[in-house]
Order: C-alpha cells, then sequence, then structure tokens
C-alpha cells in the first residue's frame, strides 16, 4: 500500500469519525436549545420560590418541588453514602466471604430499572406508611448505593497496596489503615462516585410516582408525600393546561442546570487528582 | 533500644510453592545483617515473615520460630510486632494525602497519639535524625510526594523510626535512587546500627558489603551461606556463593 | 562478548604475563649464575636485559589489576587472584632484579680477569633449590595447590642453611689469605642474593595460598 492510498484511507476515517461526533450532537443539543428557548422564559425569582397555582391561574411557581427534590435527594445520600462506602471498604479492604456476593449484587443493582426501585418500595414500604418523602429516598437509594459502591470500590483498588502496607507495617491495625489511609487515599475518586450518584437520583421520576407521590403546598416533614422536579415535570408536562405546560418547560430547565452543575463538579473534583 | 532476632526452621509458602526452606540464622543486636541472593530466591520474603507482613497475603504460610529478644514473634499480635519492627520499603511511599511532618509522624498519629506538640516535637527528632530537617524545615506542610525520591526514601525511614522500633527490615531501599542518594541513605543506615538492629535486602553486592556487618546468601529458599561480610566477599565457602558474589550465574 | 567474559579473558591475560615473568625470572636466575660459573660475559648481558622486559610486564600487571578493580568491584576469588598477582609481580620482579645483580658481580669478576679460586658447589646448591622453589610456587598459584606451596618454605631452609654453609666457609679462605677477599667477598653476595630470591620465592608460594584458600599464612 502506497502513501497516497494511506492516507485516504486515514482522511476517509477522520470524516466517519466526524460524522459519528455530528450525530451524536445533533439530538442533544436540539433537546438543550429546545428546553432553553421554551423554559428560561418561565423563570423568575416567584417561579422559583412561590407554590404552584390550581390551573388556570396565572403566576405561581415550583419551589415546593425544588425544596422537595433537595430533601430526597439528601436524604437518599445521608442513606446512601456510608452504606456504598462501607460496603466499598468490605469488599475492597476485607475480601471476606460476603464480598464476591456483595459484589454480583451490585452489579446487579446498577443495571436494575429505576421503576423496579419505586415498585420494591412501594410494595415494601407504603401498605405500612402510606407515600412519604423518607419512602421516595429509600426508593432513590436503592438506586444510589450500586453506584457510589461501584465508584468507591473502583477508587479503593486504585489504591496502590504499598500505600496498605506503608501503614500496616507501623503498627497500624487493619481497620485504621482502611479509614485512615486508604479511605483517605480515595476520597477524590469516591466523592466523584457520590456526585455521579447524586446526578442520576436528581433526575430519576419513576421511583418516586410511586413513593414520594408529589404535593401541591410545602413539604413538612420526611413523613409526608412530597414534590420533586422530575415529578412535577411529569405532571404538569402531561396536563391538558398551557401554563402548566410552560411551567414544565421551566422546571425541566432547572433540572438540567442541576445536573450540569455537578457534572462541572465531577470535572473539578477529579482534575485536583 | 534494640534487640536481636533469631530464626529457627523457618518455612514459607506462597500457595503451593514453597519459598522459604528451613531457614535457621540469628541476627545480631546492634548490627548490619545483608541478606543477598537472586530474584526470587525468598530474601524480601525472609524479612516480611519477621515482621509477620508476609502472612498479610492472601494464600501465605508460615511455619517455624522468629525470636524477638527471646520473644516468639508469631505468638504475639502482630500488630503490636509491627510496632516493635519497623520495615522501610523497596520504594519510598510516603502516605500521598499527608504532609512531611504528618508523614513522619503518622505512625505515631495512626497509633493513637494526638498531643500535637509531642507530635510536632516527634517529627522534628525523626527528620533531624535522618538528617532531612535542614533540607525541609520550611517544606514541612508540602505532600510528601513533592520531594526527590531520596528525601521521599529518608522521610519513609524518619517515619519508621518515629514509632521507635528496636529493628528495622530493610527491602532494597535504595533500588529506586540515583547513586548520590544512595550513599547518603547507607551513610543514614550505617548511623542507624547504633541504636537499632538492622536487616536489609539487597540487590546490590556492593552495597551490602559496604555497610553490613554480616550477610546471608540466600539462593532458592535455601540459606546457603551466613558470615561476616568481609569474611564472605573475599572467601566465601560455598561454591554457589563466590559464583554468585563474582557474577557468574547461571 | 559480556562484561563477564571480558572479566576472564582479563584476569587470564594477567596470569598468562605474570606466568612469563616466572621464566624471565628462572633464565634470568640461571644465565646470572651460569655467568659467574663460567665468568661468561655474553651470559651476564641476558640477565642484564632480561631486566627492562620484567619491568614493563610488572607495570603491565599493575595496569590491568587496576583497571580491572576500578572498572568490576571484583570479589571473593577474583579478588584474590588479582591482589595476588600484583603482589606476585613485584617479588617476580625483583627476583629479576637480584639476578641482574648477581650478573654484574659476574661482569666484576670477567674484568678482574682471575679464575675462581674454589669450586662453587654451594652456590650451585643455592641455585638449584632457588629456581625449584620458583617454579613450585609458581605451579602452586596456577594450580590452587596450597600443599605444593608449603614445600617452598621447607626449601627456604635449606637455601638458608646452604648460605649459612657458604658464609662460615668463605670467612675462612679469607681469614688464611687476604688476597681472596675481593673475589670471596663477591661469592658471598652471590650468595645473598640467592638467599633472597629464595625469600620472595616463599612471598609467591603465600599469594598462591592466599589464592587456593583465602588464608594468609603469616612467614616464621
Amino acid at each position: 500500500m502506497n502513501l497516497r492510498t494511506r492516507k485516504m484511507k486515514g482522511n476517509a476515517m477522520i470524516i466517519l469519525v466526524a460524522l459519528a461526533f455530528v450525530i451524536i450532537m445533533i439530538p442533544l443539543m436540539s433537546m438543550l436549545y429546545m428546553i432553553a428557548i421554551r423554559g428560561i422564559g418561565a423563570i423568575s425569582l416567584e417561579f422559583l420560590t412561590s407554590l404552584p397555582t390550581p390551573p388556570g391561574e396565572p403566576g405561581g411557581g415550583v419551589g415546593n418541588a425544588i425544596q422537595g427534590s433537595l430533601m430526597l435527594v439528601a436524604t437518599a445520600s445521608a442513606i446512601s453514602i456510608p452504606i456504598s462506602i462501607m460496603a466499598a471498604v468490605y469488599i475492597s479492604e476485607y475480601r471476606g466471604k460476603l464480598s464476591s456476593a456483595i459484589e454480583l449484587i451490585t452489579d446487579v443493582l446498577s443495571g436494575t430499572p429505576s421503576i423496579v426501585a419505586g415498585v420494591f418500595i412501594y410494595v415494601l414500604i407504603i401498605p405500612r406508611t402510606g407515600f412519604s418523602a423518607l419512602a421516595g429516598s429509600l426508593a432513590l437509594s436503592v438506586l444510589m448505593i450500586p453506584t457510589v459502591t461501584i465508584a468507591s470500590y473502583e477508587s479503593l483498588k486504585a489504591v496502590p497496596n504499598h500505600i496498605r502496607e506503608a501503614a500496616i507495617a507501623l503498627g497500624v491495625p487493619k481497620w485504621k489503615t482502611s479509614l485512615f489511609v486508604v479511605l483517605r487515599s480515595a476520597m477524590i475518586g469516591i466523592g466523584t462516585g457520590v456526585i455521579l450518584g447524586i446526578a442520576r437520583i436528581s433526575g430519576e421520576t419513576a421511583p418516586l410516582l410511586f413513593t414520594a407521590l408529589g404535593n401541591m403546598y410545602w413539604n413538612e416533614g420526611l413523613l409526608q408525600p412530597t414534590s420533586a422536579l422530575p415529578l412535577l415535570i411529569y405532571n404538569y408536562a402531561t396536563s391538558p393546561y398551557r401554563s402548566w405546560q410552560a411551567q414544565a418547560w421551566g422546571a425541566a430547565f432547572i433540572l438540567l442546570v442541576i445536573v450540569l452543575l455537578l457534572n462541572i463538579g465531577v470535572r473539578i473534583v477529579a482534575r485536583k487528582r | 533500644m534494640s534487640s536481636e532476632i533469631e530464626i529457627e526452621d523457618l518455612n514459607a509458602w506462597f500457595g503451593e510453592k514453597h519459598v522459604l526452606k528451613d531457614v535457621s540464622m540469628e541476627m545480631e543486636k546492634n548490627r548490619i545483617t545483608a541478606i543477598i541472593g537472586p530474584s526470587g530466591c525468598g530474601k524480601t520474603t525472609l524479612i516480611r515473615c519477621i515482621n509477620r507482613m508476609h502472612e498479610t497475603v492472601p494464600e501465605a504460610r508460615v511455619e517455624g520460630r522468629i525470636l524477638l529478644n527471646e520473644l516468639d514473634v508469631y505468638q504475639e499480635d502482630p500488630v503490636s510486632i509491627r510496632s516493635r519492627i519497623g520495615m522501610v520499603f523497596q520504594r519510598p511511599n510516603p502516605f500521598p494525602t499527608m504532609s512531611v511532618s504528618e508523614n513522619a509522624v503518622a505512625g505515631l498519629k495512626l497509633r493513637g497519639t494526638r498531643d500535637r506538640s509531642v507530635l510536632a516535637e516527634k517529627a522534628k527528632e525523626v527528620l533531624m535524625a535522618v538528617g532531612l530537617w535542614d533540607e525541609v524545615r520550611n517544606e514541612l506542610n508540602k505532600p510528601g510526594t513533592s520531594l526527590s525520591g531520596g528525601q521521599q526514601q529518608r522521610l519513609c525511614i524518619a517515619r519508621a523510626l518515629a514509632v521507635e522500633p528496636e529493628v528495622i527490615l530493610m527491602d532494597e531501599p535504595c533500588s529506586a535512587l540515583d547513586p548520590v542518594s544512595t550513599m547518603r541513605i547507607e551513610d543514614l543506615i550505617y548511623r542507624l546500627r547504633e541504636n537499632y538492629t538492622i536487616i536489609i535486602v539487597t540487590h546490590n553486592m556492593q552495597q551490602a558489603a559496604r555497610i553490613s556487618d554480616r550477610t546471608a546468601f540466600l539462593y532458592m529458599g535455601e540459606l546457603i551461606e551466613y558470615g561476616p561480610t568481609k569474611r564472605l566477599f573475599e572467601k566465601p565457602e560455598n561454591e554457589l556463593t563466590e559464583r554468585y558474589i563474582s557474577g557468574r550465574f547461571g | 562478548m559480556g562484561s563477564r567474559e571480558k572479566f576472564d579473558e582479563e584476569l587470564r591475560e594477567i596470569y598468562r604475563m605474570l606466568m612469563e615473568m616466572g621464566d624471565i625470572a628462572v633464565s634470568s636466575i640461571s644465565s646470572a649464575m651460569e655467568a659467574v660459573e663460567k665468568l661468561d660475559e655474553e651470559k651476564a648481558k641476558v640477565a642484564l636485559q632480561n631486566n627492562q622486559k620484567s619491568f614493563e610486564l610488572m607495570r603491565g600487571i599493575e595496569d590491568k589489576c587496576t583497571e580491572l578493580l576500578m572498572l568490576q568491584a571484583p570479589v571473593a576469588g577474583d579478588l584474590r587472584r588479582i591482589i595476588t598477582a600484583m603482589k606476585v609481580s613485584i617479588d617476580l620482579n625483583r627476583i629479576v632484579r637480584y639476578a641482574k645483580n648477581i650478573s654484574t658481580l659476574a661482569l666484576d669478576m670477567v674484568k678482574e680477569r682471575e679464575g675462581h679460586f674454589k669450586k662453587l658447589v654451594g652456590l650451585k646448591g643455592m641455585k638449584k633449590t632457588t629456581i625449584e622453589m620458583i617454579e613450585k610456587a609458581m605451579k602452586a598459584l596456577f594450580e590452587k595447590d596450597k600443599s605444593l606451596a608449603l614445600e617452598v618454605y621447607e626449601e627456604e631452609k635449606d637455601v638458608d642453611a646452604l648460605y649459612e654453609q657458604i658464609f662460615r666457609e668463605l670467612i675462612t679462605y679469607m681469614v688464611e689469605d687476604n688476597r681472596k677477599i675481593t673475589r670471596g667477598v663477591r661469592y658471598l653476595l652471590a650468595g645473598r642474593y640467592l638467599e633472597r630470591i629464595a625469600d620472595h620465592a616463599c612471598n609467591i608460594a603465600e599469594g598462591a595460598i592466599y589464592v587456593a584458600t583465602g588464608e594468609r599464612i603469616s612467614p616464621e
């Protein structure tokens, strides 16, 4: 093969790759464009801070959905992060008899459709307590735990073994080595995993449908049904009312910005490495 | 305080692989014992048995006795044994998340010392002991990994000293360093001999000849010859030893 | 060629040179003594020429050994062979110089135009034994034979005894007849040089034992 045909082949490949890139970017950019164009118009201070109004009435906002989303995500994180990190430490550092089982379960769970998580909590908890923010958080935890566990496990595995040996050889007990040396060394990776986990659950709708249910008022506690941005978007977007549909675009825009910020956060954290 | 080590009929395995075979030897107090031998001869395993690091590897197994001042190491709590028998590794491995001074006293801190003035004082003491204080006194808060390779290794030696061990094991401590850093570490090791019993594994026969008092030659898991360094390098008794140290192996 | 093979090659070359020095030493002694016995000027000159050759070989060995020590950091048997090669080359060079001294004595005697006033039985005996000692010591060195090297020490006692004998005999001659003093002193010096040569042969034997076993024999 001579130089010319090789060059031509190379150029052809570059064109193909560029084409693939454009094909991927078209839907993404058009989605972002559409949400931004339709959503930005709805954004105002009132929109961010006030309660929804009944259909047809002007004004109103999604303040309670933002509050609810924050509450759900915070509670789910409070449940998931410690469990996930401890599980990851167990699999990576202790390699006990259960560790391969945990690894397998985590892998299966991470592939679970989110609606299944919702149904699971719905069946398990709702009959006893009724719809609540807590139930919603639990459903989100079912989704978050595998994500954070896998990310934490991977970053613990990436801690070089000589770091563990250095601590052990100083006469530091194993558990202290795991918590104060290995875990600390893996913190950046774990932090990245946590943010990705949060980003994932903040957009989830399906598990909340059966658990948090939704609410038109300010959320008053973990044991009450609560609203959330994805829920609100789902309800408003499927409603026949124009004003609600417009507000759904606004809420979608807010959600998009939050997820985008979280992803940027991941990049900043990861760059520190 | 420094202690002597006595090894009796030590056998060690990795799974099915028998890596140390009936090794018996004594390491004298306040002396430097060098362990030499070709790669895979079991020299690193030998010292890792002494501070019970060998058993931290899955499938690893040990039989036989190791006495630290007549105290059977294998009857004691490994954590406390490891604080009495320090170790320095092949590659400098300061904790990447800790500063220079935190690294120096990491052992103490992780083992429960909280008093900041005690820790700061100890950090200075051990950094001085390894000749690093003047070089890093203005960089105590920088990450330990920001130092040069030779400095990192001295930091690791300081870290081992801070726990106040009686014996220090060194696993090819200079193999990742340049010649000048190597010489500094060798001088340091020689000075440490006054207060510690030192056992050093080395690939570098000239290094063993330069700094050690006694040298052991290990081959395929067996202790072939052990004696005063000068004697071993001038007139080895065993043909294998002779061939190995004069570079006519295999 | 690997560096170890080069090292072995160099070490072999050093010992080849050492063997050549040994041959030169032996032939120097025998021609010097023949010059004395037969008052032969030509033979005396052979030993004089050997001196320069021996010196050059010694320097060559020194250079090669220095290079090996510097570049290869030899240990164990290698180290012992190199150290010993340097020392033995110095001994052999000394021996050649003593042979040269004997040749000078022969030349002086030739100039005196006088025959021997006695048969040189004792000196002949000393020559024979010293040559044998050098040959044995060199053989012991090459064959790493300790017992052969120890024989050299035994023979040194014979040389000493012969020298003692010559000494007393010549004193008697010189006391009886003071015209014999000049020649008598020359015989005595030749004996003295041979006795020194035997001493150096013992040093070579000592080196042979060191190469063979690493032991250092102390001279008695």
